[in-house]
């Protein structure tokens, strides 16, 4: 998993590790916080030094005094009822005095702003407050270290944006803080120094502007460079100057306002219409839908909801956790009932008809796939859901063959499900589903615990499905510039209702509306925005096509 | 979307009440149930005990925790078999004066006294499903277990007990889930109602449930780790509780109550003053 690692992390400094899945990052961070090699046995040569001692002296509960650590998930690591006894926790665990601990208390929840939240029970807050509390449990003994692991892949934007204004709070007193991540992004603003990993080793090392300059480095090691660098460094190769080095938008706009004329903005299409079916049927129509969940709540999370899904379209679903995109997908698939309203796929009402009828029309793939696979081989797994709707088994296992062909799974087909990686389990979830060759494919959070590039590979095969098969994919998402780049359609949900829904470059330009969701168009989108320009550019090849006859050789320079 | 027995985060009278005080309210309501006698004869009326005192705890749910008796409707149909099966038994295995000849079948003796015990012993099941739903909606499970921690029990047992319930919802959350992914392949194998069928939807969900329950764990046990939990194990430093429970001077009003109640009842029923109705 390592492989012959050496760096050295200074008192105060903020350092991000950054590297595709399985590079070795979250097993490095474990290295240092003692979890290796004291919980997780293994083989391991050299020596961990923190502040001079060696971690092999250490107990992990020695480490816990010096060096406090946040995991991916924020539901493992909540164990108490409410947020109060979460925070003080750690503190009874250390034999802290009582009063203390109160001091302690006011403090973090001062500190990270979460007051309100201190009587709340922990199951019931929204994922970016898990995540908060929990980087707050982890703060509230002012640890020398903190290390982070992914804290923000399983959020919303919204979520996502409390948990990095959190990380700010404790930049702001000067701590050491070391932050994985698997997209380089969230780094490049905050980050002193950035290592990036592969296969176990440190591929590249230096400041976030260093390390984005590196493009066919970061390429090879299989990341994609954040948008704005990327762009200014496409821009250059094709001889446009620009002075200074913007890793983001808000720095980019000062930069390229003087130098763009707007006189020579080249055409791009004013909105790229939606595909229509070439029967004119559509392939799901949602009448006037409202959901309501049963007491004790009784919270409406549908709000009388209408629209249609052409045949053989890529549409996505956005919006932030709790804005209705999970239940209306659900509603969709047949597994809510809507309290009103009514859902059609192909013509049928989904909630009239068996099971296995619904499994032939809309196929549903769930956000965690290990929920999902049940059988002892990717083939059998397959094959399961076939046979259950009555496929012979010669028809069986040649529809299993073309459909873990189509995720690139063929070989790894007697594979048991649980020993593949993460992103091979969630095509393979895909694989199960796209076998029953439903009209329809609803897909929940597709790209969550993959890096760029698995996510590009996941959304590439969906693009595949849709117009090689014809299949009708929806897929829910937060993944903002994956949806620009490959959905033909957006649908953005606030609050159980549609607040925008159109093609991707019409919803992006709409960013104050787009604001009310947390929802932000892609960086080049952003900064296109900022310029003024209209239509806006969805990917950095669309911005440099745009930018470029804007910005003369000359005036550039 | 919470389940019925889910800790309700609310404030009322009951919630605040320590937990001993509460398991203690309990078990003397349940006893009691027990102990009188039912059907119970109160001048011309006829009161089958153990049904009534079922439907008080219902009336007490919905009153303290605003739950209907129809919010829970599935707790009402895996109940009403059970209930039904062992009033059935105990109406052909009780002796008593018969309601009904069946001529040519072997149970020819229909026990109305078998009917009625029946259904006592089927509402007293009930009384307690309800009783412990009513305790567990009101009972912070961190406090009760701080409450056998003073009572004794190691902490690292008590917190467990206490996390255990905290992790059985998280459980559930994803049988649901693969509930429903099992419906995506075209399998209704955990929603039949045939039992063959529901059990081998058991087996199958066994893998995904099983494992990722172990995953689950592993990494709470981590997380838990990394927040000290061997600390004070490991170096001698005593754990130091920021909160405390404590009996107040309404949880020894109310455990006096229930006792005195219990004591009344069995009082009335070993003295004869109450009786049971004759058929």
């Amino acid at each position: 998993m390592l492989d012959h690692v050496s760096i050295e992390v200074r008192r105060g400094e903020f350092l991000g590790i950054v590297g595709p899945t399985g590079s070795g990052k979250s097993t490095l961070l474990s290295v240092m916080a003692g979890i290796i090699p004291h919980y997780i046995h293994g083989a391991m040569t050299g020596e961990v030094l923190l502040q001079g001692v060696s971690t092999h002296q250490l107990s992990l509960a020695g480490f816990a005094v010096h060096v406090s650590m946040v995991l991916q998930d924020p539901e493992s690591q909540l164990f108490n009822l409410l947020v109060r006894d979460e925070l003080v926790w750690g503190l009874e665990n250390r034999g802290v005095e009582r009063e203390r601990q109160t001091q302690q208390l006011r403090d973090v929840l001062k500190f990270f702003r979460i007051e309100k939240l201190e009587e709340r029970i922990t199951y019931d807050l929204s994922g970016g407050e898990k995540q908060r509390v929990a980087i707050a449990a982890a703060y509230i003994s002012r640890p020398e270290i903190l290390l982070l692991d992914n804290p923000t892949s399983q959020l919303d934007p919204r979520g996502a944006a409390l948990a990095i204004e959190s990380i700010r709070r404790v930049l702001e007193n000067h701590q050491t803080v070391v932050m994985v991540e698997d997209k380089i992004d969230e780094l490049v603003e905050h980050a002193d120094r950035l290592l990036v990993m592969d296969k176990g080793r440190i591929v590249l090392e230096g400041t976030p502007l260093e390390i984005c300059r590196s493009l066919p480095e970061l390429e090879a090691a299989g990341l994609y460079a954040p948008q704005v660098p990327e762009l200014v460094a496409r821009l250059r190769t094709g001889g446009r100057t620009i002075s200074g080095e913007p890793l983001t938008v808000e720095e980019a706009v000062p930069l390229f306002k003087p130098v763009m004329r707007k006189e020579r903005l080249p055409r791009l299409r004013a909105s790229d219409p939606a595909p229509r079916p070439a029967d004119g049927q559509s392939a799901i129509e949602v009448k006037s839908v409202l959901f309501t969940y049963p007491p004790p709540h009784e919270t409406p999370a549908i709000r009388g909801v209408s629209f249609e899904v052409p045949r053989a379209s890529l549409l996505a679903i956005v919006g932030q956790n709790g804005s209705g995109k999970t239940t209306l997908a659900r509603c969709m698939s047949g597994y809510l009932k809507p309290t009103s309203g009514q859902i059609h796929v192909s013509g049928r009402d989904v909630h009239q008809i068996t099971v296995r009828e619904r499994a032939k029309l809309i196929g549903y793939v769930f956000q965690n796939p290990e929920t999902q696979l049940f059988k002892n081989s990717a083939l059998e797994d397959v094959v399961y859901g076939l046979r259950n709707l009555g496929a012979r088994k010669d028809e069986a296992d040649e529809r299993a063959r073309t459909s873990l062909t189509l995720l690139n799974l063929w070989d790894k087909r007697d594979v048991h499900p649980f020993r593949l990686s993460y992103g091979d389990k969630q095509r393979l979830a895909i694989a199960t589903i796209a076998a029953l060759e439903p009209s329809a494919l609803i897909i929940d959070e597709p790209t969550t615990g993959q890096d760029h590039r698995q996510a590009h590979q996941t959304m590439r095969l969906l693009e595949k499905l849709r117009s090689e098969l014809g299949v009708t994919v929806i897929v829910i998402t937060h993944a903002m510039p994956l949806a620009a780049e490959y959905c033909d359609r957006i649908v953005v949900m606030c609050e159980g209702e549609i607040l925008l829904d159109g093609p991707p470059r019409d919803v992006f330009a709409e960013e104050k509306t787009l604001a009310k969701t947390f929802v932000e168009p892609p960086p080049v989108t952003r900064l296109a925005i900022q310029l003024g320009l209209n239509p806006v550019p969805l990917t950095v090849a669309e911005a440099v096509d745009q930018f470029a006859p804007l910005m003369s050789r000359e005036a550039a320079s | 979307m919470k389940a019925i027995y889910q800790y309700s985060g609310i404030s009322t009278p009951i919630h605040k009440l320590d937990p001993r005080t509460k398991l203690v309210m309990t078990l003397c309501y349940l006893l009691v149930s027990f102990i009188l006698p039912s059907p119970l004869r109160v001048g011309p009326a006829v009161i089958p005990v153990p049904f009534v005192m079922a439907m008080l705890i219902v009336l007490a749910i919905w009153a303290v925790l605003r739950v209907r008796p129809w919010d829970y409707m599935m707790l009402w149909v895996y109940l009403i078999p059970i209930v039904g099966g062992i009033t059935f038994a105990h109406v052909f295995f009780l002796d008593g004066p018969p309601f009904a000849r069946i001529p040519g079948i072997p149970f020819h003796h229909l026990s109305i006294r078998g009917f009625f015990f029946g259904l006592d012993i089927g509402f007293r099941i009930v009384a307690m499903g309800f009783a412990f739903v009513l305790f567990s909606m009101t009972t912070d499970p961190f406090h009760w277990g701080l409450a056998m921690f003073k009572a004794g029990v190691p902490y690292k047992g008590a917190f467990m007990f206490a996390f255990g319930m905290r992790f059985y919802p998280l459980l559930q959350e994803e049988y649901f889930v693969i509930r429903d992914a099992l419906k995506a392949r075209g399998s209704d194998l955990l929603t039949s109602m045939n039992p063959v069928k529901l059990m081998n939807g058991v087996a199958v969900s066994a893998i995904p449930l099983g494992l990722g329950a172990l995953r689950r764990s592993q990494n709470i046990a981590l997380a838990m780790e990394l927040r000290g939990f061997s600390f004070p194990e490991e170096t001698g430093v005593p754990r130091v509780l920021y909160r405390d429970v404590r009996m107040r001077r309404v949880d020894w009003i109310v455990v006096g109550a229930f006792v005195l109640m219990l004591l009344v009842s069995l009082v009335l029923r070993l003295t004869g003053t109450i009786q049971q109705a004759k058929f």
